[in-house]
């Protein structure tokens, strides 16, 4: 197509906004389908042993454009078997079978469309509605406060950033050297921009204390759920908050502080007494994350199978660590129906802790919008 | 890179021995474009500028992805309005476009005569321009998501906007049944009566193209080849053709490939009347008719066609009587593959329509959802769809919110 020739296919295309707006759509759409399938996938078993690069297929169904069709299983079609003089033998499988866009791939009545998706971008939908809550930016340590910072300067920017000393000295620098062009002459090269690095500085200091009952009663579903929520919380704080530190604690009848590795590959075994965690708990809190320097959350997952001689002690240290943290999240987890915990329904009481029952792995991308969620009003409840 | 001079030259050697054949395809206006923008011109299913929705999104992501694992190439692109509207691949040889280009004479020349696309609009391209227009005025009044989730509604009945290749008044017969809810949905704004007379134009002209995609195809291919031997060729270029042809008629098991089995057809018509007899073929047939005419048991068997499932993952053609796959393969062509479905009635119980059963079961995985839109969208109110499963009848109806699956 030269340009001076009038063009058929040049003013057709010159719609190509709307096709642009239509891909938008249609990827708003795929986007909106994974949305709502988030439930399935953050608790989606291959996520937690990924190595955080993996793509994942992700079955979309609203993006079936649904018809009145004939049933594609029941029919025999006609089609072209050899080549002629070849009747009746049957041909390789052609690797293109797929040419015509139709892929067998699917299996029948379950009408979805797959999707690729990477890591980051279910972790980005996933973080982008949580954060830490009641944050108090004024504690004087490193943590989730940020600033900004002018440490460079760009050629591109808004204009209250504009650094007019630097633009009259580029422009000067320019006419020096070439002499021949008329002073006092300012070319957009010259104009040059404050850029505002954001910078972690030494303000909204918070940490987060994870507790985890390690005891024989936590069986695979149990440990499985309760490390899930861990791990995702832990991944949350690291991609928002880089800056927070974390806290292991593994309990059985006794508590012990652990690295990240042991906490989430732990056995189990052992009774429960949850009054030892929190009474470690606290002592962490007193001597190393004074109050008046950091936000504390701190969380504990059990089966809620408590020592019942332990009962009123644990709800009396957890009660006393509730006064020290900004929350204190109790969550317990129930494999079969059952009536909550004694300690459940004392923690329910205490204002200022959240609690929550987890069932099944849905329940975990609901208790993490239950902890971190915007806007989460019953979370004192 | 092929530039307009090259084209120049080559219209010049095969549009002469085309019309000494006989072939009138009218004005044709060619153009050189580029893969991407062919590309983009063919994703909106055969008219270049639609109405926007985000199904044409879809396909065109679906092409693209096609086209950039070099799955497919699409050569040319036909579009069926006076003056029609040739664009070509600038990315092919010499030696292929002239193939292409006598490709596309008989295209064009098939719209042309063929007896289903006379009463279509001749300035289609213009009509959905104004269409685009429309839906996008409407979508300013009326908010996108009312507009969007109509046309989605609209898109599942318009396989279903009349079966005849004549003309046809919006909503006047029951085999049109889009045409009918535009008519007669009883809670329908005027505007969005006018969005479902928009698609459902469309359809129509469609729907002559999707009757006879084997007779077109076919002819176009039937006639490349007899100009490609009238006109004077270079070794190279013969080699470069003949291959070109090898690679479009190829056998891809278990696909059926409507340029091979309308090719076989045309010749067939050819040896029985010459040309006078493919002329009559190409004015009248429609792919059921055509193979009905001539798709002898001899035939049959020298187009090497089977029976096929196609879910399975190695397709095993499965040996039949002729007569058997000759029936399969009119049933898969007639009404392009899609079930009939009739207007019953209509009343304040809601849409009945009824499906008119041939031994084929509707897919039940897909059918609540489709009614559900209809019935919620357009209908407001029930709408009830009277067939058979398993030669069982069944009566099933959506009203928006549930689905009722009853054994009459």
């Amino acid at each position: 197509m030269s340009d001076n020739t009038y063009s058929v296919a040049r003013s057709l295309l010159a719609h190509q906004p709307l096709f642009t707006a239509e891909r938008r759509r249609h990827q708003a759409k795929v986007k909106e389908a994974i949305r709502q399938h988030l439930a399935d996938m953050v608790t989606d078993e291959k996520i937690l042993v990924t190595d955080g690069r993996r793509t994942l297929s992700v079955p979309v169904p609203e993006l079936n454009e649904f018809r009145i069709r004939f049933d594609p299983d029941l029919e025999e079609n006609v089609g072209h078997a050899t080549s002629p003089g070849q009747a009746g033998q049957a041909g390789e499988p052609a690797s293109d079978a797929h040419k015509n866009g139709r892929e067998g791939g699917n299996q029948p009545g379950l009408d979805m469309e797959e999707t690729e998706v990477s890591l980051e971008e279910i972790q980005a939908a996933v973080f982008s509605e949580l954060e830490l809550p009641d944050l108090d930016l004024t504690k004087p340590s490193p943590g989730a406060g940020r600033d900004f910072d002018p440490v460079s300067i760009g050629r591109h920017g808004i204009l209250s950033q504009w650094d007019r000393r630097r633009t009259l000295k580029a422009a000067l620098l320019r006419q020096a050297s070439h002499p021949d062009l008329a002073a006092g002459d300012l070319q957009e090269e010259d104009l040059r921009f404050r850029l505002l690095d954001p910078v972690h500085d030494d303000q909204g200091g918070a940490v987060v204390i994870a507790m985890m009952d390690t005891s024989g009663s936590m069986g695979s579903f149990e440990k499985y759920l309760a490390k899930s929520f861990f791990y995702w919380t832990a991944e949350f704080l690291r991609q928002k908050y880089p800056h927070v530190e974390l806290v292991f604690l593994a309990h059985d009848v006794r508590a012990r502080e652990v690295d990240e590795e042991a906490f989430f590959h732990r056995g189990a075994s052992g009774g429960t007494v949850s009054s030892s965690v929190y009474r470690l708990g606290l002592e962490i809190v007193e001597n190393r994350y004074p109050l008046d320097r950091y936000n504390i959350y701190a969380f504990h997952f059990t089966d809620g199978g408590n020592l019942t001689s332990d009962n009123a002690l644990a709800v009396e240290t957890g009660t006393k660590l509730t006064r020290q943290v900004t929350l204190f999240g109790y969550g317990e987890i129930h494999d079969t129906e059952r009536n909550p915990s004694p300690l459940y329904q004392e923690f329910q009481r205490v204002p200022g802790v959240g609690v929550v029952i987890l069932r099944d792995k849905e329940d975990i991308f609901r208790a993490m919008t239950h902890f971190f969620g915007r806007n989460e009003a019953v979370r004192h409840a | 890179m092929l530039d307009e001079k090259t084209l120049h030259q080559l219209l010049e050697r095969v549009w002469p021995v085309a019309e000494s054949l006989g072939l009138h395809p009218g004005h044709v206006h060619f153009e050189l474009v580029s893969s991407s923008a062919i590309q983009l011109l063919a994703s909106h299913g055969g008219l270049p500028v639609r109405y926007s929705h985000w199904s044409f999104g879809k396909s065109e992501q679906r092409l693209k992805t096609a086209f950039d694992f070099r799955l497919t190439q699409i050569y040319e692109l036909v579009i069926n309005n006076v003056p029609a509207y040739a664009f070509i691949d600038e990315t092919v040889s010499p030696a292929e476009a002239l193939m292409i280009l006598a490709h596309v004479i008989a295209h064009a020349d098939f719209f042309r005569h063929h007896r289903a696309f006379q009463h279509l609009p001749t300035d289609m391209l213009a009509r959905a321009s104004l269409h685009r227009r429309q839906m996008a005025q409407f979508r300013r009044l009326y908010g996108d998501g009312a507009v969007e989730s109509l046309i989605d509604a609209a898109h599942i009945l318009a396989d279903f906007s009349g079966e005849s290749l004549s003309e046809t008044t919006i909503g006047e017969r029951p085999d049109d049944v889009l045409g009918f809810v535009a008519r007669y949905a009883p809670r329908l704004q005027d505007w969005e009566r006018d969005v479902l007379a928009m698609v459902w134009e469309e359809a129509r002209y469609f729907w002559p193209q999707q009757l006879t995609k084997v007779a077109n195809e076919g002819y176009a291919t039937f006639f490349h080849t007899r100009l490609l031997r009238k006109v004077e060729t270079t070794a190279e270029e013969s080699w470069e053709t003949a291959r070109l042809n090898a690679q479009i008629v190829q056998v891809n098991p278990p696909q059926l490939n409507p340029y091979r089995l309308g090719y076989l057809l045309y010749q067939e018509a050819f040896l029985d009347g010459g040309l006078d007899a493919v002329y009559q073929a190409r004015d009248v047939y429609d792919d059921v008719g055509l193979i009905r005419a001539y798709l002898a048991d001899e035939l049959m068997e020298r187009a090497g066609l089977a029976l096929f499932r196609e879910r399975e993952a190695h397709p095993e053609p499965r040996k039949a009587e002729p007569q058997d796959i000759r029936e399969r393969l009119i049933r898969d062509l007639d009404r392009g593959g899609l079930p009939r479905l009739v207007v019953e009635s209509s009343g304040p119980e809601g849409l009945l329509l009824r499906h008119l059963y041939d031994g084929r079961d509707l897919d039940f995985a897909q059918l609540p959802f489709a009614l559900k839109s209809v019935a919620a969208r357009i209908w407001n109110g029930p709408v009830t769809v009277l067939t058979l499963r398993q030669r069982v009848p069944h009566r099933v109806t959506h009203d928006g919110s549930e689905w009722v699956d009853q054994v009459v």
